[in-house]
C-alpha cells in the first residue's frame, strides 16, 4: 500500500471519530504533498499524535517551501470520479450517487484524489458503506469545505503536475 | 408557503409525439415541452390538436407565442427548488437500472438544474413508458443553450389564483 493510501484511510478514521476539522486538515495532504511530507505525517499518526499531524499537514500544504502537487478542476468536472460513479450505479445508491455527481463538478483535488484512493481500497479497507459515508460527508458540507479553503490552489507546485502527470 | 409539487397532464400520446420531435429537433422539441406544461385550457386544447395532427413545427411556434404573450394566461414554469426535483427520484432510478452512466448524470442535472416543464415531461414519459433515456441526453445536452437564450422564460399573466404566478398550484386544473 503507498503511504498516500495509508493517509487516506486514517483520514476516513478520523472523521469516522467525527473530528471533522483534523479529518479536514488531514485531508489538504492527500494528492498534494509529495511521499516524504505524508511520510512525516503518517509517522505522527502511529504514534497517535492526531492533533500534531493535522496541524503538520495544514502548514505544510499552505508553505510555499514544499513540492506540490495540484489540479485544476476540468470544465467538465473530474472524471477521475467516474469509477466511483458506476459503482454506485451498480450498487443502486441513487442519493449517494447524486451526491457524488455534484463533488464531480464542485469538489477540489484533494478531495477527489482522497475519494479515488479510498474507491482503490474497496472491497479491502474499505467498505461499500465507508464509501457511501465519504461521499455524503463531502457533499452536504460544501460551503464549509470551500471557505476553509481545504484543497485552495497553494504555492509550490512541481512542473511534473502542471503537465498533467502527478500524483 | 410551500411550493406544491409537479403535476402531470396525463397525455401519453402527446408526450411519446413530442419525444419523436425531441430526438431530431432539440429547439422545436424543447418548445413543445415547454408548450406542453405552461399552456392553459383553450390554448392547450388547440396545441394538443396540432400536434396529434402532426403539424409540430406550427404547435411549437404557438407554444412560444402563447409563452410570450402578454394576453394569454398561462401557467408559470418554476424553476427547480432548493434540493432539485424530488419527484425525478423514480427517473434516476429508471435509468440506474440500465447502467448507462451518461444518461444517469444527466437525469441528475436534470433534476438540480431543469425547470418544471422539463421535469413534467420526464415523468410524464415514464408513465407513457416511453425512451425515457433519449429524452434525458436530449433535454440534458440541450440544457446550456437553452438557459444562454432564456428560451423557456414564461411571461405574466399568470392567473391571480396562482399569486404572482410563483407558488401554489391550488384549484388549477392541468389538462
Amino acid at each position: 500500500m503507498k503511504p498516500v493510501e495509508k493517509l487516506s484511510l486514517e483520514v476516513l478514521r478520523v472523521l469516522r471519530e467525527r473530528s471533522s476539522f483534523q479529518g479536514l486538515a488531514l485531508m489538504e495532504a492527500v494528492g498534494v504533498l509529495w511521499r516524504r511530507e505524508v511520510g512525516e505525517l503518517l509517522r505522527l499518526l502511529e504514534e497517535d499524535r492526531v492533533c500534531d499531524a493535522a496541524v503538520l499537514s495544514v502548514m505544510m500544504a499552505r508553505s510555499p517551501w514544499f513540492h506540490k502537487d495540484w489540479r485544476a478542476r476540468p470544465q467538465e468536472g473530474w472524471r477521475e470520479l467516474s469509477p466511483l460513479l458506476e459503482e454506485f450505479l451498480r450498487e443502486g445508491e441513487r442519493e449517494a450517487a447524486e451526491d457524488l455527481y455534484r463533488l464531480k463538478r464542485e469538489a477540489s483535488w484533494p478531495e477527489v484524489r482522497w475519494l479515488q484512493l479510498l474507491h482503490r481500497r474497496y472491497g479491502r479497507e474499505v467498505s461499500l458503506e465507508d464509501l457511501v459515508f465519504a461521499v455524503r460527508y463531502l457533499a452536504s458540507r460544501r460551503v464549509l469545505v470551500e471557505r476553509l479553503g481545504v484543497g485552495g490552489e497553494r504555492e509550490g507546485h512541481s512542473d511534473k503536475a502542471e503537465a498533467g502527470g502527478g500524483a | 408557503m410551500s411550493v406544491k409539487g409537479i403535476r402531470i397532464r396525463q397525455k401519453p400520446e402527446v408526450a411519446l409525439r413530442v419525444m419523436e420531435v425531441l430526438e431530431r429537433d432539440p429547439f422545436l422539441g424543447k418548445a413543445l415541452v415547454l408548450g406542453h406544461k405552461v399552456l392553459m385550457d383553450r390554448e392547450y386544447a388547440r396545441f394538443e390538436e396540432l400536434v396529434r395532427s402532426g403539424r409540430v413545427g406550427e404547435a411549437g411556434a404557438f407554444a412560444l407565442a402563447v409563452a410570450r404573450s402578454p394576453y394569454a394566461y398561462k401557467f408559470p414554469n418554476r424553476e427547480a427548488p432548493r434540493g432539485g426535483w424530488k419527484e425525478l427520484a423514480p427517473v434516476i432510478e429508471a435509468l440506474m437500472g440500465t447502467g448507462d452512466l451518461k444518461a444517469v448524470e444527466g437525469a441528475i442535472r436534470l433534476k438540480t438544474e431543469g425547470d418544471e416543464a422539463e421535469a413534467a415531461f420526464l415523468l410524464e414519459l415514464l408513465a407513457a413508458g416511453g425512451d425515457l433515456r433519449g429524452a434525458v441526453l436530449a433535454l440534458a445536452g440541450h440544457l446550456p443553450q437553452d438557459r444562454r437564450h432564456r428560451a423557456s422564460e414564461v411571461q405574466p399573466p399568470f392567473p391571480p389564483y396562482l399569486k404572482a404566478g410563483k407558488e401554489v398550484e391550488k384549484e388549477a386544473v392541468n389538462g
